[in-house]
Order: C-alpha cells, then sequence, then structure tokens
C-alpha cells in the first residue's frame, strides 16, 4: 500500500494562548477527494495552513506522502482563500499561472517553453485562456478562482489543498472546479478541501472530515454525513432532520 | 522671460545644474524601483521608518568608529534597518500588537534614541542635523555620486535576477514560501536595500523626504499600469521626472530642490488619479 498522501498527528495550534485547533489526528488516503466541513471558526483554514508550515503549530507531526514538508515540496499545492489574495496587484492571468512553475526554476532561472506551455494548457484547460492579458482585479470572482486552480494545474502537484474555492463563483466555475477534482481524482491525485456549503458536501466529496477545534468524524461520506455527527460538530447551531436515506438533512446552516 | 530663458539658459549656468539633475534623478530613480516593492507589500509605511532609524544608525558607527566615512555611515545605516526590520517582525510574530503600531513605536523610539546620542556624545561629530533631514542636492560631493550610481545599478541588477521569486513573494507569500522561494531572505534583502538607498540619498533630499521618492512613485504607478515591470518602468519615470521638473521649479523659484522634487511628484500623483480610470474597489464583484 501506498503512502498516506497526508498524515497530521496530534496537531495542535493556538492563536494567543487560545488553543484553536487541539489533538488533531488523520490520515488521507491517495486518490481521494476530502472535504473539511464544520462552523466558522472551527479552525479549518488553520487546519490547511498549519499542514503546509505557513503556521507555527505547537505540537504535531505532519508528514506528506510518508516524507517531512520539506521534501515533499514540489507534490503539494495549495489554493488560497479568494479574500487572501491581493487583487490589486498589478499582474495578469498569464503572469499568475506561470507562476505554479517558480518552484522548477530556483532562484534565478526563467521559464522553459515547457513551463510555458504547461501554463496554456492549465488556462485552456480551465477555459480562461482568453483572459489571459486581464488584470487580476479585472476577473469576476469564478474567473479569479479559475485562475488559481489553473495556477495550481501548472504547478502539477499530487495532493491539492484547497481553502473554500467555492465562495463568490458562480454556478458554473463551481461545477467545472468539481469536475476538474473529479477529473484529477480519478488520475489518482488527492484533495483536501475547506468547505462551508452543505448541501453540497455529499456529491462533491469522496470523504468528509467534520471539524470543530477537534475532529468529530472521519471516513466516507456517506457514513459521516449523519444528523447524529453533524449535530455534534456543529452544536446547536444546526438544524439537522434524517433523511429517507438515513443520511442528514440540513434545514438551517 | 522667453522659453529659452527657463529651460534651457539654466543648464549653461555651471556644473551643478548637470549635477544636481543627476543626483536627483539618481535618487528618484532607486527610491523609486524600491518604492514599488514596499507599496506592493503593504510597507509603505516601513519606508518612514527606515528613512528615520538611519539617523541612529549613523551616530551609533560614528560613535563605534569615530568616522564619518561613508563607509562606516553605510554600515551604520544598514545595521539600524536591519535591527528595525527585526524588531518589527519579532513585534508582529508575538501578537498582540498590530503591524503599523509595531513599526511606529519602533521606529521613533529608535530615531529618538539617536537624537539622545547624536546630542549627549557625538555633538561635536559633523552629522548636520538640518542636513540629514532636508538634505542638499546641490551639495553633493562626487564620491557620493559614484556611490548613488553604483547604487542604483545594484538594484536595477538585482531586481533583474530575482525578478521571478521576487515577484511571486511580492505578490503571494504563503505560495512563494511553498514553492521553497527563501520569502525571508527576500524581504531582509529589500529593507537591506531601502536602509542603504535612504543613507545614500540623505545628502541629496534628506531623511524626510526620501520617503516621498520611495512612495510616490509607486503610488502614482500603481494607478496607470496593470503587469508589475510596468510599474516599475512608470515609477522609474515619475522619480526622474519629479526629479527634472523640482530641478526647474527650484531654479525658478530659488528654493529647496528637494521640496521642489516632492511637490511636483505628487502634482504627478494626483494628476494620475484624475486620469486614471481603473477601477480602485479591489475587483469585480462576483
Amino acid at each position: 500500500m501506498s503512502a498516506p498522501a497526508l498524515e497530521i498527528r496530534g496537531l495542535s495550534v493556538r492563536y494567543d494562548q487560545a488553543p484553536v485547533l487541539t489533538d488533531v489526528t488523520f490520515t488521507l488516503a491517495p486518490g481521494r477527494i476530502t472535504g473539511i466541513l464544520g462552523p466558522n471558526g472551527a479552525g479549518k483554514s488553520t487546519l490547511l495552513k498549519a499542514a503546509l508550515g505557513l503556521l507555527k503549530p505547537d505540537a504535531g507531526e505532519i508528514r506528506f506522502f510518508g516524507e517531512p514538508r520539506a521534501r515533499a515540496r514540489g507534490r503539494v499545492v495549495y489554493v488560497p482563500q479568494r479574500s487572501a489574495v491581493d487583487w490589486d496587484f498589478p499582474v495578469t492571468v498569464a503572469d499568475v499561472v506561470l507562476m505554479g512553475r517558480y518552484g522548477r526554476l530556483g532562484l534565478l532561472g526563467r521559464p522553459s517553453r515547457e513551463d510555458r506551455e504547461a501554463a496554456q494548457a492549465a488556462m485552456a484547460q480551465l477555459g480562461i485562456l482568453e483572459l489571459a492579458s486581464r488584470q487580476i482585479s479585472e476577473l469576476s470572482g469564478g474567473q479569479q478562482q479559475r485562475t488559481f486552480l489553473a495556477r495550481a494545474l501548472a504547478q502539477g502537484g499530487e495532493l491539492i489543498l484547497m481553502d473554500e474555492p467555492f465562495v463568490g463563483v458562480d454556478a458554473r466555475t463551481e461545477e467545472a472546479i468539481v469536475a476538474l477534482l473529479h477529473q484529477l481524482r480519478d488520475a489518482g491525485r488527492t484533495a483536501l478541501i475547506v468547505n462551508h456549503d452543505l448541501q453540497t458536501a455529499r456529491r462533491y466529496f469522496d470523504d468528509l472530515l467534520l471539524l470543530n477545534r477537534r475532529v468529530f468524524a472521519h471516513g466516507p461520506s456517506a457514513e459521516v454525513f449523519t444528523p447524529e455527527a453533524l449535530s455534534a460538530c456543529y452544536g446547536g447551531r444546526l438544524a439537522v432532520l434524517s433523511g429517507e436515506d438515513g443520511a442528514a438533512v440540513v434545514l438551517a446552516p | 522671460m522667453s522659453l529659452y530663458t527657463l529651460f534651457i539658459e539654466p543648464w549653461t549656468w555651471g556644473d551643478w545644474m548637470w549635477r544636481g539633475t543627476l543626483v536627483a534623478s539618481l535618487v528618484g530613480v532607486v527610491c523609486a524601483l524600491l518604492g514599488c516593492f514596499l507599496y506592493l507589500r503593504r510597507l509603505a509605511l516601513m519606508s518612514d521608518a527606515l528613512a528615520h532609524v538611519a539617523l541612529p544608525g549613523l551616530v551609533g558607527a560614528f560613535l563605534l568608529t569615530g568616522s564619518t566615512g561613508p563607509a562606516a555611515m553605510f554600515l551604520g545605516a544598514l545595521g539600524s534597518g536591519l535591527l528595525t526590520t527585526g524588531l518589527v517582525e519579532g513585534i508582529r510574530r508575538a501578537g498582540h500588537t498590530r503591524d503599523d503600531a509595531a513599526i511606529g513605536v519602533v521606529f521613533t523610539a529608535l530615531f529618538a534614541l539617536g537624537v539622545i546620542l547624536l546630542t549627549a556624545f557625538a555633538s561635536d561629530a559633523d552629522l548636520d542635523a538640518s542636513c540629514v533631514l532636508f538634505g542638499d542636492v546641490l551639495g553633493v560631493p562626487t564620491h557620493a555620486v559614484w556611490t548613488l550610481g553604483g547604487l542604483t545599478l545594484a538594484v536595477i541588477a538585482a531586481i533583474v535576477a530575482l525578478w521571478r521569486p521576487l515577484h511571486l513573494a511580492t505578490f503571494d507569500p504563503d505560495t512563494a514560501r511553498l514553492l521553497g522561494v527563501p520569502v525571508g531572505a527576500l524581504h531582509l534583502g529589500l529593507m537591506g536595500f531601502v536602509s542603504i538607498t535612504t543613507v545614500a540619498s540623505f545628502q541629496a533630499v534628506g531623511a524626510i523626504l526620501v520617503v516621498a521618492a520611495l512612495i510616490t512613485p509607486a503610488a502614482t504607478a500603481h494607478l496607470l499600469t496593470r503587469r508589475l515591470h510596468a510599474m516599475l518602468l512608470v515609477a522609474a519615470g515619475h522619480g526622474a521626472l519629479s526629479a527634472l521638473l523640482g530641478m526647474y521649479l527650484s531654479v525658478w523659484l530659488n528654493c529647496s530642490t528637494a521640496g521642489a522634487m516632492v511637490c511636483v511628484g505628487a502634482l504627478l500623483y494626483f494628476a494620475a488619479l484624475l486620469w486614471s480610470r481603473k477601477p480602485r474597489d479591489g475587483g469585480a464583484p462576483p
């Protein structure tokens, strides 16, 4: 059996002494799409950032493909939350997508023809080729998200971590992102996606991780998406009923 | 008064017009280039900080070495600039204090320390406070012109050589880190260059106005451009044009060159603001 795409053991993170994540432990099997669900302030984005080493955990061990993070660098791709990006930056769509290749160039390298072709192919796949010379502030939310996804594709990692990719995007972009994720999964890639939309969770993700400061449940979506587990994770902030097949029906997220 | 007297004749009045324009343009260009990166990293206030902490750096270097030579001055300013960067970064990481407040507290404290050191122990040093603050474009000695020229070339060379990592680290530091770009080292390098540039620009425009030379061209160029290299070119052009027009204005009005440069630069900024119709709200609605 191949090494897990991501293995996290005993991860704890604090901001200003207040615990944000406590003793988070889980493993992601390769070739599956996992959605992280949880209420606001549950530490979903923090979990991604801590896993990537963008903020320092108090405790915990993190391994990508059985190796420490530094050795798995090129294999892991991160798509930040849209609100974390400076959309006013003087940079075009083509510039951003090509940045996905910078990890291969070293400090002084220049992009090769292969790098440029990979960026072109990624833009074509996301349907943003005709936007290549637009500045990123001139894009709609969906186009902005497609641009960052194209950059992730151009980078070509095996594990992709996305923070709220569906926030503020149009329905067509959402469908396109999901289709692309499923396509990547079928090609053996792994995805971990922070999401807060419960209505689509079961349809989009193979596995679910219910998180609220700690892991409440983790496993195949059909098993995890139950009224009991969701109520436990969201506390009283959610009205859930049992549907016909025993799965949860969410009334008020 | 003819156009000739206004625009051509000053150039026949002697070396100083040529030299002054050269010095002012070099300051304008090198500050504009570095300023773009400060601006895009939302560190405009850092230019103010680094300009001020050059003073304790200079005084400290003088007290340690007993020299006011360029090497001691550069190392002093570089040291205090990096110390400031480190302190601000340390306070920021410790949490509890907002970034801008951290910068404000650190640089004013170090500047005050410099004032104390200067008045208590170095009053005999050849460190003219008004010159440090306001500069004198026409009093710049030849070796300082060479220094400024070399510095400008070094900054251009560094930006060209490190173009891609610098671009990515400025736009998206998280992703840069994940791709193995040495974000922290680039940041320190940038701050080091700004510190050195501040000192090199001192004699010409003074510590206060160097802040304008760092930020105004970047703010102007950001209004007018859609890509980083274009922004740098427009900012450099703004710096050089402000220098040239500032020289004319100072000749016509017989006023401070640095003051004239900054006012011209600000006018160009407002013109760009009125002319630019780029949406400035941070992006189109979803």
